[in-house]
């Protein structure tokens, strides 16, 4: 490349010396000017091509360097490769025996966070080994002793005609789901020694939240999750003298429905009755006393007087 | 291409299936002081009722057995209410304390840190 624009520069070196010695010879001569002339365009596309080299090699650099990198990388990917695949061929794995349940990992996790409500205290903590085990559980918010089962009385009579009963909670879905903002902090293992569980909600909210949490745990359903079950409403539903074999729930809500608005339409109209009477008897006072009174004018005063005031106490009897 | 045969839409007792109605109950037997209430009506010296309880075993089996939300103490006094003894002494409210103080003292310590 050096060579051709050395070419080019001497190429137009002499032709502008031998213009210039024309010139001094009082021979100017067209040729000569025409020479320089080309050999001047000879040089600037000499430079291009120069300039257009240059960048060439340029991009030449770039693009081993771009291709050593790109073979550091797969050198490095590679070995990582084998090392993770010695490190996993060396990591230990579970010897399964032969009589294992196959169960799969999702199912055991959905049923453990579905049966960890019923089957440990909600403020339950986990001690370490040091610390003395009785003292363990002295985190909680509510009394575990046994003795405090009195709540669950021995003998339930069974339920007859309880009103109001819902039918509802179904123990098998075990989805209480308001007790799942109660202890946050149910199962997380404790420093040993911090007595007063610090993550779990202040007392006032934690009894608004969930009633549960203040009731002491056992580790079946209490009497009130019984009498909540689908057992207590169907003995509701033979206590009623319905059949629960035929028994529809959906047609039940439809007739419910029914009944409730036939029942307000029999209120209102109970309501409006009452109110009239009233009305009534307030209007004979009002004309008894305007008749003891005054002229038969001021009878026409009370009236409306009478009137408004009877329109005031509507409204407040509407209350 | 046959198509399955359409499910039979399964049959409602009071509006739950029998699955729920049968699950509720085994797991109610969790509960001593049920056991104690199902003893003072005399059920537990019933031969169908006993053959009942016999039946409901298919719950410690799987795929049943997920079902269980208090397994513990169902599991145990189902397994307590097959034998004959048992049935004899629930009735008795002492022996009812006992099987409380013992599940609730097993609640907390198993499995045991």
């Amino acid at each position: 490349m050096d060579n051709i624009i050395d070419q080019r520069f001497e190429r137009v070196e002499k032709a502008l010396a031998t213009l210039i010695t024309s010139i001094s010879t009082y021979n100017p001569s067209i040729s000569h000017a025409n020479d320089l002339v080309a050999a001047d365009t000879e040089l600037s596309q000499g430079l291009e091509q120069l300039s257009a080299h240059q960048s060439n090699y340029a991009k030449i650099l770039a693009l081993r360097a771009e291709s050593e990198d790109l073979d550091a990388q797969i050198k490095d990917k590679l070995t990582l490769l084998t090392t993770t695949r010695k490190e996993l061929l060396a990591a230990s794995s579970t010897n399964f025996t032969s009589k294992a349940n196959a169960v799969d990992v999702a199912e055991i996790l959905s049923y453990a966070s579905r049966s960890s409500k019923f089957t440990r205290p909600a403020t339950f903590r986990e001690v370490e080994a040091q610390s003395n085990p009785d003292t363990g559980d002295g985190g909680t918010n509510t009394p575990k002793e046994p003795g405090s089962q009195s709540q669950t009385n021995g003998t339930s009579t069974p339920i007859t005609g309880i009103n109001g009963v819902d039918k509802d909670t179904q123990m098998t879905q075990g989805t209480v789901t308001n007790l799942e903002s109660a202890t946050p902090a149910a199962e997380l293992p404790s420093q040993a020694t911090n007595q007063s569980s610090q993550t779990a909600l202040p007392e006032h909210w934690l009894s608004l939240i969930s009633p549960e949490a203040h009731m002491p745990f056992v580790p079946w359903p209490s009497e009130d999750t019984i009498r909540r079950g689908a057992l207590a409403s169907i003995e509701i539903l033979i206590n009623q003298g319905k059949d629960p074999a035929t028994f529809d729930p959906e047609k039940s809500a439809e007739l419910e429905a029914d009944r409730k608005r036939i029942q307000e339409e029999e209120d209102m109209a109970r309501e409006a009755e009452r109110l009239k009477r009233e009305e009534e008897a307030r209007r004979r006072m009002e004309r008894r006393a305007s008749e003891i009174g005054a002229a038969p004018a001021v009878r026409q005063e009370a009236k409306p007087a009478a009137f408004s005031l009877d329109m005031l106490d509507d409204e407040e009897d509407d209350d | 291409m046959t198509s399955p045969p359409p499910i039979p839409p399964e049959p409602k007792f009071g509006g739950f299936t029998r699955f729920e109605i049968e699950l509720e109950f085994v797991q109610s037997l969790a509960s001593p002081t049920y056991l104690n209430h199902l003893a003072s009506q005399k059920y537990l010296e019933e031969p169908a009722f006993v053959a009942y309880l016999k039946y409901l075993q298919y719950w410690t089996q799987p795929p049943y057995l997920k079902y269980l939300m208090y397994p513990g103490p169902t599991l145990k006094h189902l397994e307590l209410l097959q034998q004959e003894r048992f049935r004899r002494e629930i009735i008795d409210p002492g022996v009812m304390m006992a099987l409380m103080t013992e599940g609730s003292k097993a609640a907390m310590e198993w499995p045991g840190s």
